[in-house]
């Protein structure tokens, strides 16, 4: 990376200079730049987000308690806070604003969730999983908020882990994980394209979204029952599903990365760097977690999203404190495990350094 | 608030291409200029230093989890001699690598760490029956050299942390053994527990006296010795403990005062708050300048004025109604106040 740190507005100015921006589109990334400049710091943000969660409970608890006994008035009670913090948050970007809202429309789905499925006397815990559900993939497009657009993604990924076990579908939840993994990184590789289409808005709380939601079930790989508690339940089953799916996504994160390295990596560098790939997959075999973290941080690294490469690095050491406490397989498996890894990891790096030197001396003595 | 550019994070340049709709090849570019899509050689030194870091911390977890699974079956001086290796490779890492730089930094606070290990070690094997205050204190002696040459904050902290981990030990063991739900609280987890001895007026007040001590000898020391104290991440922790030492028990005196539960809660908590936030908000705002200094003593002032209207006003829905307004007004005015010193400060800069 490097050292230095450029600022917006030199970033504006060689795009201008370069022509991929007009003269207008430059003024206008001038006036945006100006409000990111003029943004509060983050602990005033913090406390006036503190003071808006509690305002919008207290408000919430001033409806509740005039009293609306019946479950017309609960569903009523919560569309009229949906749509109310809808119309706050379209016309206001103040802290106070967005985070008030922000409570206003979760407390406003669970109302109206609660009051649909006493309408209609369906299953009760079921039935507010799946209205909430399909509240939130409705809210996601209309609820002009980032922080809310992935508060959905998520709440609609632990609706859906909570019903497929409810429905004794646990079998599945292996592949749910990696399956939401790939789509998080279908997006973050093509979410220039998406931009470009206008759909910014919608892409980045996705791409954020999908990658807590991939994180959350990858950590229920760690959880274990005790026999005696679960009969024949099995939270997790068969983890190496998990690992097939995403050792296949880490292979073509690689491919995808690999003309990143430029000259340096000749195609004898590429079949060895692939083949130290699956050593590592193969090593995290029981531990399909830390191949999600290790995709999350090489793509936080290639666009120097820092976020995300923060992300992947602080999954990482939560799964692996999370697999270190569990107790369904001996501490010396643990540790026959962790060391296998460590020790791929080692050697992959020592390998593709030495491949990566010979290729550039190769090259050099070309030239 | 940033200076007169700001600097081009990946979430600001993907702020700019979703609100101008940029194409492909513009925010491609543009990642490119901000210096954020690595290079072949920069990706070579990154990957190499990620594998590195961790392939070292996986081979470290497997073998501490290998000594876990045979710890109780090791003979006394295997154990010894494991953690005394621990600490002597962490100090020559630490030399190794420079004690200012980010590795030397951290195997330094490792080494500090490990003098704890070592100590409960040495209690364990040798039984010596010390009280644990004996523990803390005796740790918090042995590494205030390392402390003192370190420089760094999170070795401060640490230090901080063990005095007042030995006064809370040395109090609830020696001075005034607790009973009933404060056992009770220990069975629920160390940080319950610790929470819970905010509940004692006078334990709140020494542990509160440690903190402001250590956080008027930093602010007293900083710029005067050569930079051997610096940075703002110690006091402001420091200050943040202080002022929850006794906001935490006003607060509750506030609630608890009407249902004659104060227990051992007394005046001297909203006394010690009071003189506390008045220092803070005139030492922050008029001799250095701290912005998060001041916005903790606004929102720790909002908390005690809403807990206040809470025991007298919400009885009632109307009740409820005019302290959502009152918050709302007090979180609106204190944001309002801190933009007004900050831009203040601009000017006077």
């Amino acid at each position: 990376m490097n050292t230095a740190a450029p600022s917006l507005q030199q970033v504006i100015a060689g795009l201008n200079a370069d022509g991929l921006l007009t003269d207008e589109a430059g003024s206008q990334a001038r006036i945006i730049i100006d409000k990111i400049r003029d943004a509060q710091p983050w602990y005033i943000r913090a406390m006036v987000g503190c003071g808006a969660w509690l305002a919008s409970l207290l408000l919430i608890g001033f409806v509740a308690s005039i009293g609306i006994g019946t479950d017309a008035g609960v569903t009523i009670i919560g569309a009229v806070l949906i749509g109310g913090a809808i119309l706050a948050r379209r016309n206001s970007a103040s802290d106070f604003i967005v985070q008030g809202s922000l409570a206003c429309s979760l407390a406003g789905q669970a109302l109206f969730a609660f009051g649909i499925v006493e309408l209609t006397d369906s299953d009760g815990f079921e039935g507010i999983l799946a209205v909430v559900s399909i509240l939130s993939s409705i809210l996601f497009f209309i609820f002009p908020d980032r922080i809310h657009r992935v508060l959905c993604v998520l709440i609609a990924s632990v609706c859906l882990a909570v019903l497929l076990y409810i429905w004794e579908q646990n079998a599945i939840v292996p592949v749910i994980g990696p399956a939401i993994a790939m789509v998080m990184v279908y997006f973050y590789v093509r979410q220039g394209y998406f931009m470009q289409l206008g759909y910014g808005h919608l892409i980045r709380p996705l791409i954020t979204g999908l990658m807590l939601s991939a994180f959350g079930f990858m950590l229920l790989s760690t959880v274990y029952l005790l026999p005696e508690l679960g009969a024949d339940f099995q939270f997790y089953p068969r983890p190496w599903i998990s690992s097939i799916m995403l050792g296949g996504l880490f292979l073509s994160v690689g491919a995808w990365l690999w003309p990143q390295l430029g000259d340096a990596g000749s195609v004898n560098a590429k079949r060895v760097c692939y083949a130290l790939t699956v050593l590592v997959i193969a090593a995290a075999w029981a531990i399909p977690g830390m191949l999600l973290a290790l995709i999350v941080v090489l793509l936080g690294a290639a666009t120097g999203n820092r976020v995300f490469a923060g992300a992947g690095i602080v999954f990482l050491a939560l799964f692996i404190a999370a697999y270190f406490y569990g107790i369904q397989v001996t501490m010396l498996t643990k540790s026959m495990t962790l060391a296998a890894t460590g020790a791929a990891v080692l050697l992959a790096r020592w390998l593709l350094l030495k491949m990566l030197r010979f290729s550039s001396q190769e090259q050099s003595r070309h030239a | 608030m940033v200076g007169s550019t700001t600097v081009a994070s990946h979430g600001r340049i993907q702020e700019l291409a979703s609100e101008l709709h940029w194409n492909e090849a513009t925010y491609r570019r543009a990642l490119v200029l901000a210096g954020l899509t690595p290079q072949a050689g920069d990706w070579v030194r990154y990957v190499s230093r990620f594998l590195v870091t961790t392939g070292a911390l996986l081979v470290v977890a497997g073998v501490t989890a290998f000594f876990a699974w045979n710890w109780a079956g090791l003979s006394h001086l295997w154990k010894f001699a494991l953690v005394q290796s621990g600490i002597v490779a962490t100090v020559l890492l630490c030399w190794r690598l420079g004690i200012d730089s980010p590795g030397g930094k951290a195997s330094l606070f490792a080494s500090a760490f490990l003098v704890g290990v070592l100590l409960a070690v040495f209690g364990q094997v040798y039984q010596t029956g010390t009280d644990p205050y004996g523990l803390f204190l005796g740790w918090a002696i042995l590494i205030l050299p390392w402390v003192i040459v370190g420089r760094q904050a999170a070795l401060w902290i640490l230090f901080q942390a063990l005095l007042v981990l030995a006064l809370i030990m040395y109090w609830t063991q020696v001075v005034e053994p607790p009973d009933g739900w404060w056992q009770l609280s220990q069975l629920l987890g160390p940080l319950v527990w610790l929470s819970s001895t905010l509940m004692n007026s006078t334990l709140a007040s020494l542990v509160f006296a440690i903190n402001v001590i250590a956080l008027f000898l930093w602010e007293y020391a900083t710029g005067r010795n050569g930079g051997r104290v610096e940075g703002r991440t110690f006091p402001r922790i420091v200050a943040f403990a202080a002022l929850s030492n006794v906001l935490i028990p006003t607060v509750i005196l506030i609630f608890g005062a009407s249902l004659e539960a104060g227990g051992n809660l007394g005046v001297i908590s909203p006394l010690l708050y009071l003189a506390f936030s008045a220092a803070g908000f005139y030492y922050y705002q008029y001799h250095r300048p701290d912005l998060l200094m001041l916005t903790m003593c606004v929102f720790a002032l909002v908390m005690v004025i809403t807990s206040l209207f809470i025991r007298y006003l919400a009885e009632s829905s109307g009740g409820i109604l005019l302290l959502a307004v009152l918050l709302i007004g007090q979180v609106a005015g204190a944001a309002y106040w801190l933009r007004h010193v900050s831009r203040r400060w601009d000017k006077e800069i």
